[in-house]
């Protein structure tokens, strides 16, 4: 073939890193004793699809992994093998080998050799045994290539007459007609006619497209659906009719192949549609139950998403942004004209307004994806740590439903595992324990995410021993933290849990207690613009409660004005906004201003100082006060106005420019004009320099 | 016709450049081409703090945030008035962190012409008053003497902050 097959390798290496999450998520679900089959169904489809797309492009150290785990995934399947917690255990490390090996192929790494074929070792091994007293013949059946043996051991069951012929563009996909034969090979013994018939002459030919056609007789014990499943890839690309003929000699016992040999039994797999291939399926008879479920199925979970970058969300964004420019400025032009026809054009003005803005909020939503992203990784990741520190762990998790924007997700995914960490490895204490402080065994761990006004709050919580406040305390002494004689309230204590090097953990494990991490989780969170806080009761468990918000895109803003100027303030910094009376300013050393707000004296900033911009006046009382805070630090911000509070778009300076000390970013305003964010932190350090200095 | 033609291709080959002029009072200077993003008119700008006088600020440019520098002011010229007339030239430099946008008031476009590179001559040595760095070399059109500026040398530290040569 002369196609570089390169250019498919990241499509194949995304699917199957999902496929190997939606496997996993299955493998968590599967009961040991009790298996459900439509989940064997499912893990073995990904395990299925990997194995012939890594043959298909050559990886062939993956393909040969892959299908041992195939093999024994098909005993599970085929009830020849009970699902114990050993073998999901086995198929969990076989899901992260293939991550670590699909990974190593990607980055054209060396895979760890010794590792695979540890493991590979270990699942024969469970093959091998669990085949003893069943069914000893199924696992050559399974490993071996089309061996003679095979063919002479008709009590298979069906014999399946397989029409394939791909269209010519059959190559451009990636698929290797050969290779399908081979697959098919594998199941049964297989007697191959090749139809040449559309072949052109030599000098006419197109060495990428495929003329040839095949007629297929397989003997195999194979059900439909595994036949079908070799086709899995050539999916439209060929025309693919698959019949059963009145089966040789002893497979008579179970079938009922009168009515299968219709052709109203044909399973066309150029037509994916579902609703078309739901009454196919069930045409057909009872014996064959799985195929007749996984096939609507399969179309119903592949259809309803494409992927784009975020790059032309990024575009579509900007030209949306744009558009609700030009709609106000319209909207002020319309104004301005009178008459009957000037009613007209306000209310199509008015519903452009509306269409406009809707078009906004949908694009938004495009980038909110639902937090279960991030929380699918936690139900394996407490499973594995549980059974590591040999406690008994639960996992709750509610709201994974809950939408927030991609890139707050990416960096909220460490924190969280974090702290998930931390509740299973400090909080949840061991069986006895909890047995002796009279709760049940078996601890548990929450995960909470709900929407509370423009913010998400995503709480992580377990019922074990909470936080001891003597200890952090005494810790806190010890490393000179705090003074000995100081008196904390208590969210003062729990305050000293986030600072850098502090762990109570009498012992450092390997999965947490080193000192260093609540520090990052705060300053990672802080990073987001959100909070993080805790609440804890001794003996009873603890709760760390996230609130961050929704996207970094957009702002929710208070726009102030300044001389000339317009800035954004974001929201989440205002406190209070007021108007000073004369006498309510002290002066400190003759210079710095502050006033008494609240609990205690805050300085004042004039905005234009700062900045160094004509102001409309420079008497305090005249303006307005707006007291932020930034980094625990509390200032009256002296501005001339309050313009109104709106939701921004936040769009970066460092794009074309550089860094601004006291500005975040800008954005653009209803008339086209560009007004700068405020970086309160930011701009309460560079006042504090201008008063040192 | 022909040698006419033929001097084109001949100037092609000896690396001739299309440059866009623009005049500063009396002086015409030029950039290359294709640095040019657009031109367009005068709006205001929205002030950026701490930024080099002759930063005059920000402009949104179709959603993205362009600084906007005034040469005059960057040339030590006199002032001159904004004006719906005044121009703003947007240019790309590249900076060692990537390309940037950013656009230069001027007080008029005046053409697009050929400039071969063997016409093009060394900027001579001013000592200390006039700074040259940022002028790759003058060229002679048509009796004119146009200044070709290196805007990466120009531009390049006032919108990435690493400072070449502080503003003057």
């Amino acid at each position: 073939m002369a196609i570089d097959l390169a250019q498919f390798h990241e499509a194949f290496f995304e699917e199957s890193f999902e496929a190997l999450d939606s496997m996993e998520a299955a493998l968590l679900q599967l009961n040991p004793g009790a298996p459900e089959p439509e989940l064997i169904g499912t893990i073995f489809r990904v395990a299925h699809s990997i194995k012939g797309g890594s043959a298909t492009f050559g990886f062939s150290d993956v393909a040969s992994f892959t299908h041992t785990c195939e093999t024994l995934l098909d005993e599970l399947r085929a009830n020849r093998m009970q699902v114990t917690r050993h073998v999901t255990d086995l198929l969990l490390k076989s899901v992260d080998v293939m991550r670590e090996m699909l990974r190593s192929v990607q980055r054209k790494e060396a895979i760890d050799a010794q590792r695979v074929a540890d493991l590979q070792f270990d699942l024969e091994l469970a093959i091998a045994q669990k085949n003893q007293p069943a069914a000893a013949p199924a696992a050559p059946a399974a490993e071996a290539a089309p061996a003679p043996a095979e063919a002479a051991k008709p009590a298979a069951g069906h014999r399946w007459r397989i029409s394939f012929r791909p269209y010519p563009q059959l190559f451009v996909h990636g698929n290797d007609p050969l290779r399908m034969l081979r697959e098919l090979g594998e199941l049964g013994a297989l007697t191959v006619k090749v139809d040449g018939n559309a072949l052109p002459s030599l000098e006419a030919l197109d060495p990428e497209s495929c003329y040839l056609a095949w007629d297929l007789t397989l003997d195999t014990e194979a059900s439909r659906e595994m036949v079908n499943g070799v086709f899995d890839w050539a999916e439209g690309d060929c025309d693919l009719k698959i019949e059963e003929e009145a089966a040789p000699v002893a497979a008579v016992a179970n079938a009922a192949p009168a009515p299968e040999a219709k052709p109203s039994n044909v399973v066309n797999i150029a037509d994916a549609k579902p609703a078309a291939e739901a009454p196919k399926a069930s045409a057909e008879p009872a014996h064959h139950p799985s195929a007749a479920e996984a096939l609507p199925k399969a179309g119903a979970t592949d259809g309803g998403s494409i992927r784009v970058s975020t790059e032309k969300i990024d575009e579509l964004m900007n030209t949306v942004g744009e558009l609700v420019i030009t709609q106000s400025m319209l909207t002020q032009l319309g104004s301005k004209f009178t008459g009957h026809a000037a009613e007209q054009l306000r209310s199509g003005l008015a519903t452009l307004e509306r269409n406009v803005r809707e078009l906004q909020e949908s694009v938004m939503r495009v980038r909110m994806l639902p937090i279960s992203f991030v929380f699918s990784r936690f139900p394996r990741m407490v499973r594995d740590l549980s059974q590591r520190l040999g406690k008994q762990v639960e996992l709750k998790m509610t709201g994974d439903q809950t939408e927030l924007d991609k890139t707050v997700m990416e960096k909220i995914g460490d924190p969280l595992v974090h702290l998930v960490r931390n509740s299973v490895d400090h909080g949840i204490e061991m069986p006895d324990k909890r047995t002796a402080a009279g709760k049940t065994p078996n601890g548990t761990v929450y995960l909470n995410a709900y929407h509370k006004g423009g913010s998400i709050t995503v709480e992580v919580g377990d019922d074990g021993g909470g936080l001891n406040k003597d200890k952090i305390l005494k810790k806190a002494r010890e490393r000179n933290l705090i003074g000995a004689n100081d008196v904390l309230s208590d969210e003062q204590i729990y305050e000293l849990i986030f600072m850098a090097g502090f762990s109570t953990a009498e012992q450092t494990t390997d999965i947490s207690g080193r000192g260093v991490g609540m520090d990052v989780v705060r300053r990672n969170i802080k990073e987001l613009g959100g909070t993080i806080e805790v609440r804890s009761e001794y003996g009873k468990g603890s709760r760390f409660i996230i609130t961050l918000p929704l996207t970094l895109a957009i702002v929710d803003g208070q726009s102030v004005a300044v001389g000339t100027e317009t800035y954004i303030v974001p929201l989440i910094t205002i406190i209070e906004s007021l108007q000073l009376k004369q006498g309510m300013v002290n002066r400190v050393a003759g210079q710095g201003e502050v006033f008494w707000f609240r609990d205690g004296y805050v300085p004042v900033v004039r905005l234009h100082e700062v900045f160094g911009l004509e102001p409309r006046t420079t008497n305090l009382h005249e303006g307005l006060i707006m007291v932020v805070e930034g980094e625990g630090r509390k200032v009256g911000l002296f501005v001339d106005d309050l313009l109104g509070q709106q939701q921004v778009v936040i769009k970066s300076l460092e794009t074309n420019f550089r860094r601004v000390d006291g500005v975040s970013g800008a954005t653009i305003l209803g008339d086209g004009a560009v007004a700068l964010i405020l970086d309160v932190p930011g701009l309460i350090r560079v006042a504090t320099q201008r008063l040192a200095a | 016709m022909t040698n006419q033609v033929a001097a084109q291709i001949d100037a092609a080959a000896a690396g001739s450049n299309q440059v866009l002029t623009f005049t500063l009072g009396d002086e015409t200077y030029g950039v290359d081409i294709l640095r040019v993003q657009e031109i367009r008119g005068w709006s205001p700008v929205t002030r950026i703090p701490q930024a080099p006088s002759h930063v005059l600020g920000v402009l949104n440019l179709r959603g993205s945030i362009v600084p906007i520098v005034d040469l005059r002011m960057r040339f030590n010229l006199q002032h001159a008035e904004y004006t719906p007339l005044t121009v703003i030239i947007v240019l790309s430099v590249q900076s060692p962190l990537g390309r940037r946008d950013f656009g230069v008031v001027v007080d008029g476009v005046s053409d697009v012409i050929d400039v071969a590179a063997n016409d093009v001559k060394p900027a001579p040595e001013f000592g200390a008053h006039v700074s040259t760095e940022f002028i790759e070399g003058l060229a002679a059109v048509s009796g004119r003497m146009v200044m070709l500026l290196d805007i990466d040398q120009l531009i390049g530290a006032d919108v990435t902050g690493v400072a070449l040569n502080p503003a003057a």
